[in-house]
């Protein structure tokens, strides 16, 4: 039964695999180009697990301490999982310990897929999402501690790998297009996002896109109520 | 900075990411049915996620259309290859593989 779900998760994760290992090993580079340890390294890519804010982190570590501006920036750049967590609560229900580590490891691209795949019938749903939140988790592991360990032996990256992830995400999209009673929502994440990021520009349009998303499906369920 | 000042660092970035990624379970314990209004937003959050997350991928593409040339061909081929043959692999490498050749 594992092994069967572990089989048809497999796939799918490849687009994250090369996504991952292409920014993993960027990252690990960087931290070690950037005079941080190994042992960091390896604690921020098990126990952090956020790619943007690991990034983002480099700099802050190496100027003076300002701990409340980094919890706001963390904070900032984390709040979208509320969403992906409020999205899963029904798929991400009995699922014993495995719960734990899947919400643990919960990233865009895990969610993305879990949330967006159709699960064969003879494939056990819970056993699918843990395997590709494992895969997904060793993959960006394994991959900044490659980076670090190799830094001075890679060259540089080939640019525009990380395009990867944009791809997927975007199939993953198109996928659940097919369903006619999807789009609105599809579509009013496009808009609301797209309106947030022109309005405030990159670095808080986040925040500002989940508060509009949230206000228009709660607008649509007062309305659906009357 | 010195290792605690460092440690300080590494705890508060657990505690956004940990704190944000368990909140809504702890909030909304599966041996409680969902309030109604719960069940509504999770039931279509997850699309207008998946487009939240398409633009969040997609923000640091430049609006000029020379620059931003590859990223629209390479989705316009994804938009043309997998609503013909649904294959997600097959679009996905085919689509990076264009984007490398248009990039390098």
């Amino acid at each position: 039964m594992k092994l069967k779900a572990l089989k048809s998760a497999f796939p799918i994760t490849l687009p994250v695999f090369t996504g991952y290992l292409f920014l993993g090993i960027g990252y690990g580079i960087l931290m070690n180009k950037s005079g941080l340890s190994l042992p960091l390294t390896i604690v921020m890519s098990s126990l952090v697990f956020t790619g943007a804010m690991q990034f983002a982190a480099i700099p802050l570590f190496l100027s003076s301490f300002n701990p409340v501006s980094v919890f706001i920036l963390a904070m900032m750049v984390n709040l979208r999982h509320l969403f992906y967590g409020i999205s899963l609560l029904p798929k991400y229900k009995n699922l014993g310990l495995k719960k734990f580590f899947m919400i643990f490891t919960l990233s865009d691209e895990t969610f993305s897929i879990n949330v967006a795949s159709k699960i064969k019938d003879d494939i056990n749903p819970a056993w699918f999402y843990f395997f590709v939140s494992l895969l997904d988790y060793l993959y960006w592991n394994s991959a900044s501690i490659i980076g670090f360990l190799l830094a001075s032996k890679i060259p540089n990256n080939i640019k525009g790998i990380d395009f990867v992830l944009t791809a997927l995400f975007y199939v993953l999209f198109l996928n659940q297009w097919e369903v006619k009673q999807n789009r609105t929502y599809l579509l009013l994440g496009l808009v609301c996002t797209t309106f947030a990021l022109v309005l405030v520009g990159k670095t808080q349009f986040l925040l500002v896109a989940m508060l509009l998303l949230f206000a228009c499906i709660l607008v649509d369920y007062r309305r659906a109520k009357v | 900075m010195t290792l605690f000042q460092i440690s300080i660092y590494v705890g508060l970035m657990m505690f956004a990411s940990i704190s944000t990624r368990f909140l809504p379970f702890i909030f909304f314990p599966e041996n409680k049915p969902l309030p109604q209004w719960v069940q509504f937003v999770s039931d279509r959050l997850p699309y207008a996620s998946l487009g939240m997350i398409l633009v969040y991928a997609l923000k640091d593409v430049s609006l000029s259309i020379s620059e931003s040339f590859p990223t629209i061909i390479s989705l316009l081929w994804i938009t043309v290859i997998h609503l013909r043959y649904k294959q997600t692999l097959l679009s996905i490498s085919t689509a990076v593989f264009l984007y490398l050749i248009l990039v390098n």
